[in-house]
């Protein structure tokens, strides 16, 4: 059996403070860079990041398709198509329903008839790995992409804001994580769709008459919407009527999404 | 131990990447309670400049930095203690 010590001589209990101490300076400088440099340091790790994620991906891919796991990626293709044609279905019937709207009042008639000039560009980091609600896009200063520009998904719903853009990618804010606020319409009642991470509250009026798949509009975003009600909490015992938002496709399933400044 | 603690710091970088938040923040509270570990603080560290939005919540402040230096120094005292001198 192995002789295994706790014993830690005084040399090796100062040494791992003093290295904790100096990662500690390090990392503290490195945060107090990139607020200064309006997130450069951030910047440099995701271009680090970036390629090596993209071809961890791929090589998976490659030992996927070359037949390794035959059995599982022929069902894994199988439930992919399936899941794209849901997704497909689901998008068309909810672009349905906010084209519906749109065509009953003038002033959505006028946003329909507006092009939307910007471009696409490929998811480039997962969707779920991120505590704070945000994703990377293959594209960056050097395609035009600036903070503050709009990413949408197909149906011309909001997937997020671009929030900090390098040279060859971005940082996407999604529209429903935690903490972020969004000025929304639905049916015309105004409110403020505070992001859950996965979906959005909206908290309405007592009485207002709102139903499961009505869309809901972002106006500070070029009146895009944002996503669909998808249930709405009326317990008489609330002093508001409770509205969550959901969107109409699962993001982990989108692999571009179009940026408009 | 070593080994144990480079394939934690390992598993909590790529789970960083690829895998849901909560696995990389395991492997830091870990590594911060078994060791003075400046992986974890590093780890936190490299989370928050992969995701962190300086428009999100609680106005763009490191969580997961703040959160891996406070555990990791919390730690220091406590493990001095339970250990065998």
């Amino acid at each position: 059996m192995a002789n295994v010590s706790y014993y830690r001589s005084p040399q090796s209990n100062r040494r791992g403070p003093q290295r904790l101490f100096f990662a500690t300076i390090l990392v503290v400088v490195l945060v107090c860079a990139n607020y200064i440099t309006h997130g450069s340091v951030a910047s440099a790790v995701r271009a680090v990041v970036a390629p090596l994620e993209t071809g961890i991906t791929r090589a998976g891919e490659t030992i996927g398709g070359s037949g390794f796991f035959a059995s599982k990626s022929g069902l894994e293709a199988q439930v992919r198509d399936l899941q794209a044609q849901v997704n497909d279905l689901q998008t068309r019937s909810a672009a349905f329903s906010v084209l519906q709207q749109q065509y009953d009042s003038l002033a959505q008639l006028e946003h329909l008839a507006q092009t939307n000039p910007g471009r696409a560009a490929p998811i480039t980091s997962s969707v779920i790995s991120s505590p704070y609600g945000t994703f990377s896009i293959g594209s960056g200063n050097t395609d035009g992409t600036q903070p503050g520009a709009i990413v949408l998904a197909s149906g011309d719903f909001v997937v997020g804001k671009v929030v900090q853009a390098g040279s060859d990618s971005a940082l996407v804010q999604q529209i429903f994580a935690p903490g972020i606020q969004t000025n929304v319409t639905i049916d015309g009642i105004a409110g403020i769709a505070s992001g859950q991470g996965g979906d959005a509250r909206v908290d309405l009026p007592h009485g207002a008459t709102v139903a499961v798949g009505d869309p809901v509009i972002a106006p500070e975003l070029k009146a895009h919407p944002i996503g669909l009600v998808a249930r709405v909490d009326t317990n008489p015992a609330n002093a508001q009527t409770i509205v969550y938002v959901s969107f109409p496709v699962s993001l982990s399933s989108l692999q571009f999404v179009y940026v408009t400044p | 131990m070593r080994y144990a603690r480079t394939a934690l710091a390992l598993i909590g970088f790529v789970s960083a990447i690829f895998f849901p938040p909560y696995v990389a923040g395991f492997c830091i509270v870990i590594l911060a309670a078994c060791w003075s570990s400046w992986e974890a603080v590093l780890l936190g560290f490299f989370i928050d400049m992969l995701w962190l939005s300086p428009h999100g919540a609680f106005h763009g402040l490191p969580l997961f930095t703040l959160g891996a230096i406070i555990l990791a120094w919390l730690f220091v005292p406590i493990r001095m203690q339970l250990l065998p001198k």
